[in-house]
């Protein structure tokens, strides 16, 4: 099987996994509390008979479940996922409005747990049982033992109040920098694209505290990995077949061990992007970041029914498509899983 | 006044022209294990000439691989110390070179196969970057060059369609073919000393007899010094020039191929020249093996490390080792029998 048919089978595959979800989702938030009405309008739009029969019929609300899923996924597909009852805006607009920071942060979180804890295993295996494995083990189990929001108060406690290296919780940018001209909505990533050095600077500076802390379970759970696989096969008869060959140890461990030692660290990070997206609500409300997360929050505590709906299926989707890349990676990474199918 | 300066040894004048690519004196290997510390090689000495090939035989966990191994020290340092002896490889001293005179000799000078060829490349490469990693290091070839040289080497091996195996992955070869391009790999960087540690093991019959008459064949065309290390004495009668017989760290005979299998002197070497079928010779019982087994490294014992096996075991073998000594031109035997005591049928 070629790797181009094993993506597309792959991605076939997520279709049903994400059908499931919705109704799943679905299900679950008509079980929400209080006239779905009043959820839907607020309590002045609900007295409005005219109001309430656009909108019964709109959301087929005098229709059978099975029904209300259909004309929900049918206006989904056409873009539209109803009204927020918290921001008065369409959810569509309000998700692609606070996507970009939550994706832009969970991107940054990633970047930190992976190239944090390769580095950090990669140590720890090269010096097994002398301190630099023992420091990184420590670390390793404070990052993944400690609660986000526990992590993100006594992080700005101590560089944010204490040493100054970063700014407080305002957001992602200081009051007085302009948002950068929208491209992907990625203020470090639409700074750097129009070359405002500034506001990437500005953007980087408010990144980073909340990057470290939401990465920090992972990075944890990544360094482990690392040192745990480089040991397993530290004495691989292909490793001693390269020595014999010639190569430095530093080809040894770059070339050949790493990219065996990554393939269980992929999976992880299939993983992670769901963990990530949970650990973004706790951490979007410590650095009051305003992405997914902390709408999440917000529509919730209002019970604001289609808000809820959107940024679950959203976030459902992202990740079933996530694990469906973990498992191309998986499959480019390790040719053994494509000729075994 | 101070005492006179001791005269600095000389060394005697080579023998003109003939001078061993490989020198191994005394050599001692030590593995420290839980259950204790394991004499593996215990004071082991041999040449090996140019274009010469030799034989090393002896049953699992005589320290035949645990010889060889150690001498480009690719042994795992955690595990295994060489805790004595001399490596001279072209007047080289490997066991005290510094790293980067072993990366250009490793792979460079001396090549090695291993025994398991699937577990000894690596899964996650094409065979084009393993094949092509020892060319641009050793031979200075530019990536393409290295290509094109991989490409000769797995026709040299005669695997068809080298084009397209170059692409693969090692999981996508069979099994005689993941050793045809070990081959390969270690001839690569043109060595002119290749250590073979029971290439064929894994293999079967017809498949190995192929892989022998390919290192036949190279070694002719490459004029390489082979040393092959086996517990498969029929193997070694097609292949080698001199034999090496260890048992329990040690070499208890050592001959040219002929008289070990004609005139053995050893009992543990009759022994195992019994112990494989011939076609030449009818038997009516069943094939002999040889009873017990060998002694434990940990604690070696005091006398000759065959005694307890022996046929032939008199008092003094207990208590006292037999040294190699010479019984006939190019033939040394750690025994105490005068005589050949029984010549092989």
């Amino acid at each position: 099987m070629s790797l181009l048919q094993y993506v597309v089978r792959r991605f076939l595959l997520a279709i049903p996994t994400i059908i499931g979800l919705s109704i799943v989702t679905f299900v679950l938030a008509n079980y929400l509390p209080g006239d779905p009405l009043v959820r839907l309008l607020g309590e002045r739009g609900a007295a409005n008979p005219k109001i309430v029969a656009t909108y019964t019929k709109r959301w087929g609300l005098d229709k059978s479940g099975p029904e209300r899923y259909f004309v929900y996924m049918r206006n989904l597909v056409h873009g539209d996922l109803g009204r927020s009852t918290t921001t008065q805006r369409a959810v569509a607009k309000d998700l692609f409005d606070f996507f970009p920071a939550t994706i832009e942060l969970a991107l940054a979180a990633i970047v930190v747990a992976a190239v944090g804890g390769v580095a950090a295993g990669m140590l720890a295996a090269r010096f097994k049982s002398r301190w630099p494995d023992a420091g990184v083990r420590l670390l390793a189990l404070l990052g993944s033992g400690v609660p986000v929001f526990w992590l993100g108060l006594l992080a700005l406690e101590v560089f944010y109040l204490r040493l100054h290296w970063v700014p407080g919780p305002e957001g992602r940018l200081s009051s007085s920098t302009h948002v950068p001209p929208h491209t992907t909505g990625m203020y470090t990533f639409d700074a750097l694209v129009h070359g405002q050095w500034a506001t990437l600077w500005d953007a980087l500076r408010h990144l980073i505290l909340p990057a470290f802390v939401l990465g920090a379970y992972f990075l944890g759970l990544i360094a482990r990995m690392v040192r745990a696989s480089l040991l397993e096969i530290g004495g691989a008869n292909y490793l001693v077949a390269a020595r014999a060959r010639g190569m430095s140890e530093r080809r040894i461990m770059l070339v050949h061990a790493l990219p065996n030692a990554l393939i269980p660290v992929i999976t992880v990070l299939g993983l992670a992007v769901g963990g990530l997206l949970a650990g973004a609500v706790l951490t979007e409300t410590v650095f009051a970041w305003p992405g997914i997360g902390r709408y999440a929050v917000d529509t919730a505590k209002g019970l604001d029914y289609q808000a809820v709906l959107g940024v679950t299926i959203l976030i459902g989707v992202i990740y079933v498509v996530s694990n469906v890349i973990v498992d191309v990676l998986y499959a480019t990474l390790d040719p053994r899983i494509r000729i075994g199918r | 006044m101070t005492a006179p300066a001791p005269t600095p040894a000389i060394d005697p004048p080579l023998p003109a022209g003939r001078r061993p690519l490989l020198e191994v004196v005394d050599l001692h290997v030590r593995f420290d294990t839980a259950a204790g510390s394991a004499q593996a090689v215990r004071g082991v000495s041999f040449t090996v000439d140019e274009g010469e090939t030799i034989g090393i035989v002896g049953e699992s966990g005589c320290g035949k691989s645990a010889t060889i191994l150690s001498l480009p020290r690719l042994l795992p340092p955690s595990i295994a110390t060489i805790s004595g002896g001399s490596v001279r490889f072209d007047g080289t001293d490997l066991l005290h070179a510094n790293e980067r005179t072993l990366h250009s000799v490793r792979g460079g000078e001396i090549g090695v196969i291993f025994q398991d060829p699937l577990s000894s490349l690596n899964p996650v490469l094409r065979m084009r970057r393993q094949l092509t990693e020892g060319p641009r290091q050793h031979l200075g070839l530019t990536k393409s060059k290295a290509a094109e040289r991989a490409l000769e080497l797995l026709t040299a091996v005669g695997i068809p369609d080298p084009q397209r195996r170059l692409r693969q992955y090692p999981s996508e070869y069979s099994g005689g073919m993941r050793q045809r391009a070990m081959i390969a790999m270690a001839l690569a960087s043109e060595p002119r000393l290749l250590l073979a540690d029971e290439p064929t093991t894994a293999l079967d019959v017809t498949v190995q007899a192929q892989i022998l008459a390919l290192v036949r064949r190279l070694r002719v065309e490459r004029g390489l010094s082979v040393v092959w290390v086996t517990h498969d004495l029929g193997i070694i009668a097609g292949l080698a020039d001199r034999v090496l017989v260890m048992y329990a760290g040690t070499i208890v005979e050592q001959a040219d191929v002929r008289t070990i299998y004609h005139q053995p002197h050893h009992p543990y070497t009759q022994a195992l020249l019994d112990s494989i079928p011939r076609v030449d010779v009818r038997r009516r019982s069943a094939l002999p093996s040889i009873p017990g087994a060998p002694p434990s490294l940990i604690d070696p014992p005091l006398g000759c490390p065959f005694t307890a096996r022996c046929a032939h075991r008199m008092e003094r073998c207990d208590h006292e080792r037999p040294a190699l000594r010479v019984i006939g031109e190019g033939h040394t035997s750690a025994c105490f029998l005068d005589i050949t005591p029984k010549k092989s049928s």
